[in-house]
């Protein structure tokens, strides 16, 4: 069995992929491959890439069809689906709001317009076909980097497995603290408070699921974008030091759960049941 | 249906700063090596024949400024490591640049490879170290200590691999990155 561990600076975070096979040729294929898929998944999600399919959907007028990869379709769909089930708790359409607080550039397009608050996601997929429903920026910062978790772990899942006898065969994506891992041996993630440097809030055991952990700044002496979140339904931003740590079947529902929780205040919401997810770790007060 | 492993939960939350707790839960740091700098340049460069290491790098003022870039800011070339790849027959396939960024609490050394014309072509974390008692030191990390005693030992956790908490920004790195790149554009290209 060989073990073998890369990091590579992806999704604005360290992104660290290990993975353990037959074979050190098999297991550096595999990791190239999650490499490729998460790099792939940045061109086509980033707010910040004028280029990407995300920026083009955000440069479209409401009421005109954008075609965008099946990927980028699938995120939206997903997201959609949470912002109704949340009552708006999650949503992906906080580009406006994120924008006036200086925490994301503007787009080179018409600034969208204050929207009632209301459940809906402000667009609408139908296929890879995405129709806004009136102007908005959508910004994936709160699930993308899960979902590539989930699209890296299945891309190594495809190369160890071709391989008979890979049964043994484990492998673990972390980016930046979100992170799934196959195979069959459990491992031990240590959760770690945001302001902390050093001492472990909780540690939980992973096998085969997800775990996503998402935080608003800790307050005192820090830069006032990181960790900034947004509550939509409002329009506000999140208190500082508040933390979740949500654990899943998958890093998208993951991640984009731990922003439920933390909107709400509420580790018990309804929709981690129904996403098979549940909270292993929150702290609603400033420390 | 997933399954789910019986998390192990601490009798007691720790607060992020503790004073004067004795039997605190130790403090965890995290330190990974991926790859030797040898390691990652083969990995970049897999058809060159050698890498040429080249004379610590000197920067004349009008250059330096040009590396800083817009960020501004002193530029400290001590630390770099700058490589040339070069076929067998000694055409110049690229350069790889090692540097090491230091973060809020971390220190992390990477390497960026460099096609001829100065285009980034990859980046690869070197290693990856937590504070642990001499590479950084900031206020911010010492106030974590204040009160703490020998009964909240600093050690690393082999049974931890993975940590999720705050994403981790890699502002530093990127701003790392920029500065080499630079640098490779206004002295490399069109030099060898």
């Amino acid at each position: 069995m060989s073990l073998l561990r890369r990091a590579k600076p992806l999704l604005g975070t360290l992104v660290e992929v290990s993975v353990e096979c037959e074979g050190e040729g098999l297991a550096r294929a595999a990791i190239d491959a999650a490499f490729g898929q998460i790099a792939t998944i940045q061109r086509l999600m980033s707010f910040h890439d004028p280029e990407s399919d995300l920026s083009r959907l955000n440069r479209a007028p409401a009421g005109v069809a954008v075609m965008v990869d099946p990927m980028v379709a699938e995120v939206l769909r997903f997201a959609a689906r949470l912002a109704r089930e949340s009552e708006g708790a999650f949503d992906c359409s906080v580009g406006s709001t994120l924008v006036a607080l200086e925490a994301l550039p503007a787009p080179n397009s018409d600034r969208p317009v204050d929207r009632p608050a209301e459940t809906t996601s402000g667009y609408c997929v139908k296929g890879s076909v995405v129709v806004k429903s009136q102007p908005c920026w959508i910004d994936l910062g709160g699930i993308a980097k899960g979902y590539a978790v989930d699209r890296a772990i299945e891309a190594i899942r495809q190369i160890v497995m071709a391989k008979r006898g890979s049964d043994d065969a484990q492998a673990v994506v972390n980016a930046g603290g979100d992170l799934r891992h196959f195979g069959p041996k459990p491992i031990a993630v240590g959760i770690r408070a945001p302001a902390a440097s050093a001492p472990l809030t909780a540690k939980v055991k992973l096998a085969n699921a997800a775990l996503a952990s998402s935080a608003t700044a800790p307050g005192e002496g820090f830069s006032s974008h990181a960790g900034l979140l947004v509550d939509e339904r409002s329009g506000t931003r999140l208190a500082a030091g508040l933390a979740a740590s949500v654990m899943a079947p998958t890093c998208m529902v993951a991640d984009a759960l731990t922003k439920v929780v933390l909107v709400t205040r509420n580790p018990d919401h309804r929709c981690l049941s129904r996403h098979d997810a549940r909270c292993v770790h929150a702290q609603f007060d400033a420390r | 249906m997933p399954h789910f492993s019986d998390r192990l939960l601490p009798t007691a939350l720790i607060p992020a700063i503790v004073v004067g707790v004795a039997a605190a839960a130790p403090i965890v740091v995290y330190a990974t090596d991926y790859l030797t700098l040898a390691q990652a340049q083969k990995l970049m460069f897999p058809d060159a024949s050698q890498f040429a290491s080249q004379a610590p790098v000197l920067l004349t003022q009008a250059q330096a400024t040009r590396v800083a870039g817009a960020t501004g800011g002193s530029v400290n070339t001590s630390q770099w490591r700058v490589a040339t790849a070069q076929a067998s027959d000694g055409r110049v396939l690229g350069y790889v640049v090692a540097d090491a960024v230091i973060g809020k609490f971390q220190l992390i050394n990477y390497a960026v490879a460099f096609a001829p014309d100065g285009a980034i072509r990859d980046v690869e974390i070197l290693s990856y170290r937590e504070e642990h008692g001499g590479e950084v030191r900031t206020a911010a990390w010492r106030k974590q200590f204040a009160g703490k005693t020998g009964a909240s030992p600093i050690r690393i956790d082999d049974d931890i691999r993975n940590i999720s908490g705050a994403t981790l920004s890699c502002t530093h790195l990127t701003d790392g990155i920029g500065r080499l790149a630079r640098y490779v554009q206004a002295v490399l290209v069109g030099k060898s």
